[in-house]
């Protein structure tokens, strides 16, 4: 078991008398928003679990499904998306940095990935989007259909067109 | 403040910083199959469906990775969030109570995966 030496430097102040506080910079704000999104990716893999270890029949197979087909959720995924290459573009910087010397260009580095990442998240959101808004339309069809004689009796019907739809 | 002495015996933790950065490469690739076999294979189905799904999970080789998948996933999951709590909690009572935890919950969600995936048909 090994015994190990912590200074507290949290409470020193500086010559002013104001305590010590780091100004975010490139470096320091790639480091928090990976650490951000990688709590989260966290909270989302046990979700992720959980729901799919639930979908042992077909009857919950087909609910879940069509709960997680609603715009709303879509519109989440659209989030995960982007939680994922936050994390995935910081993870590369990072194993760049620790093995290929990276830090000597670790800016550079930060803002080229920013670019491949948003790249990829406008490849990704751009179907996912087209799913989206069909997927809220889906939601209320509204059928008039008048009856065998023709007289203006309407019957107004609510049709889930179902999920077997290509593009 | 407290003052220990670090003996410089242990590996200081270089087996899990590699491991992470490892299993994070592992994950960008793994993670784009697992997101391709689920919505483009087989081909021209834009929905998933139950017998898609059971189809593909027959499959030993599927089974296989998806459990590797899930092996590699929580390691890296569990070692991130490791590292964060090693980062705010010092006091070796607390970070190990709640590293057991960080255990225990990974090893749930190991076993409900595995079993989700074997027990499908």
């Amino acid at each position: 078991m090994s015994l190990t030496i912590t200074f507290n430097f949290n409470n020193l102040l500086t010559l002013t008398g104001l305590p010590m506080r780091y100004k975010v910079k490139t470096g320091m704000f790639a480091w928090l928003i990976f650490r951000i999104s990688g709590l989260l990716l966290v909270l989302y893999l046990i979700i992720h679990i959980n729901v799919i270890g639930n979908l042992s029949d077909p009857a919950q197979f087909d609910t879940t499904m069509t709960t997680l087909g609603s715009w709303q959720f879509r519109i989440l995924e659209i989030g995960l998306l982007a939680v994922i290459i936050v994390h995935a573009m910081n993870g590369i910087r990072i194993f760049i940095v620790d093995f290929a010397n990276g830090s000597l260009y670790q800016k550079k580095l930060f803002w080229t990935l920013f670019a491949v990442g948003a790249i990829l998240f406008l490849a990704g959101t751009y179907p996912m989007l087209s799913h989206t808004l069909h997927a809220k339309d889906k939601q209320a069809n509204i059928q008039i259909i008048y009856n065998d004689s023709g007289l203006n009796e309407t019957n107004i019907v609510l049709i889930d067109e179902g999920d077997a739809d290509e593009n | 403040m407290r003052t220990e002495i670090d003996s410089g015996l242990n590996s200081g933790g270089v087996i899990k910083w590699f491991l992470q950065r490892i299993t994070g490469a592992f994950l960008l690739f793994g993670l784009l199959t697992h997101f391709w076999v689920l919505h483009f294979f087989p081909p021209e189905h834009g929905e998933i469906t139950f017998e898609t799904v059971m189809a593909r999970l027959q499959h030993p080789l599927w089974k296989t990775f998806d459990i590797l998948f899930l092996l590699v996933v929580l390691y890296h999951g569990m070692n991130g969030v490791q590292i964060v709590i090693n980062d705010y909690i010092q006091k070796n009572g607390w970070r190990i109570l709640i590293v057991g935890f960080l255990w225990i919950g990974g090893l749930f969600l190991l076993v409900k995966g595995t079993i989700t995936i074997l027990s499908l048909t």
